[in-house]
């Protein structure tokens, strides 16, 4: 298995091929079904982000080793307009798009680690984590 | 001495053929199966065209507009007959080093000395045609391959919310597979018009076919059960299996304003149905 995959990010079907992707490492890893659908609606979350804001983007899943334990990365990167209040769209029901405002925070909950880069203009990159128990 | 062109146009019948024998020993056959002897005489008069279009171009014509339309007309033929792209653009590689071979051919017979410019000409025009038709090949191949994948799309998402009434008042609608928004929207839109053509009253939503329930799905489902419920009728979810009702939870979505079931099986029993064995 390759320790890093990507998927590009262009059309809602990426989406779908992202979280299919990120469904199979999870199940080669040997994580649980309820941490599998954990993961996989993560990456759908933030893959859509990337699509609904940002227009482009790629999702990479990395397989992760600290002290013995190990894990999946997701990694979502896009060059699209950013972030202005990182603060505002941590918090529930927060939404410029007239959706339900769970996305970021929800993602926060599901993983294990989460950290949110934003530059205004220049793009986004969010990195979470689930370790393998 | 007999000008190149005139040579190739009058030769046409034996390229076609070594072309038709060479793709064939290389195992790729240029159109199915059946029908064989029709299409093959149509491939050999396409082909036949293809030579005195070239041969044309040899002699400096202007060619483009034939050119286009026989490369349109190919691409749509092998479309219809599932010939790969791949396969089609090694035929027409196939036909560029039958022509060559022949340009050489006829300049090593010829009398007359053709000097290397001449020799160099021929084979630009010859690669230009064919880089051409490659062009426009797979622009429109993909063309045709593009409608016919919106033409399935459009006929997968007309019927991915089907209503099935079981008694008076009462529907089931099993929802299977990924939900992106375009067929959320198809879903909405199709439920409100079937709900109100059966005169439901109660919908039973079963979702244990949907793979994840993400926030752009849960809120999908909510416009459903909004909406239904402005005409009148109740929907009723079930089939949210238990990891999904975990991440469901994680993500902080609200369904505490939906009713939800276990199960159909246990939703259709608590409105009172049951196998009765006579």
């Amino acid at each position: 298995m390759n320790d890093q995959s990507c998927v590009r990010i262009m059309t809602e079907w990426d989406i779908v091929a992202a979280r299919q992707l990120g469904r199979n490492v999870a199940k080669e890893l040997g994580f649980g079904t309820v941490d599998q659908a954990r993961i996989t609606t993560a990456i759908s979350e933030l893959a859509r982000n990337i699509y609904l804001y940002a227009g482009k983007g790629q999702i990479g899943i990395e397989q992760v080793a600290d002290r013995g334990k190990k894990g999946l990365k997701i990694i979502a990167e896009d060059q699209g307009p950013g972030i202005p209040d990182i603060r505002k769209v941590m918090e529930d029901g927060f939404s410029t798009s007239g959706g339900l405002g769970a996305g970021l925070p929800g993602v926060k909950r599901l993983m294990d680690e989460f950290s949110l880069n934003s530059v205004a203009g220049e793009g986004t990159e969010i990195q979470a984590i689930k370790w393998l128990r | 001495m007999i000008a190149l062109d005139q040579h190739l146009t009058e030769h046409k019948k034996d390229i076609t053929q070594q072309w038709l024998e060479v793709c064939t020993s290389n195992g790729s056959w240029l159109y199915s199966a059946k029908d064989q002897q029709k299409l093959e005489q149509k491939l050999k008069d396409q082909h036949e065209l293809l030579v005195t279009i070239v041969a044309k171009s040899l002699r400096k014509e202007d060619v483009e507009d034939e050119l286009n339309r026989w490369s349109l007309q190919c691409a749509r033929d092998r479309a219809v007959h599932e010939v790969t792209v791949t396969q089609s653009v090694g035929q027409f590689n196939t036909f560029r080093h039958i022509m060559f071979e022949w340009i050489h051919k006829f300049s090593e017979a010829s009398s007359q000395d053709i000097s290397i410019q001449e020799f160099y000409e021929w084979s630009r025009i010859l690669n230009q045609n064919i880089d051409e038709i490659i062009e426009v090949f797979t622009e429109e191949y993909h063309q045709v391959t593009m409608i016919q994948l919106n033409a399935q799309k459009e006929m997968i998402n007309e019927l991915s919310a089907p209503i099935m009434p079981i008694t008076d008042g009462i529907g089931i609608l099993p929802l299977v597979g990924e939900i992106d928004t375009h067929r959320a929207r198809t879903i909405l839109e199709s439920v409100l018009e079937q709900c109100s053509a059966l005169k439901l009253s109660y919908l039973f939503l079963d979702i244990s076919g949907v793979p994840i329930v993400d926030t752009m799905v849960a809120y999908q489902i909510f416009k459903v059960i909004d909406s239904t419920k402005l005409l009148g009728i109740e929907t009723i979810i079930s089939g949210i299996r238990p990891e999904i009702a975990q991440t469901v939870v994680k993500l902080g979505l609200d369904f505490s304003n939906v009713k939800t079931e276990q199960s159909l099986a246990k939703a259709l029993a608590n409105k009172g149905f049951k196998i009765k064995e006579c």
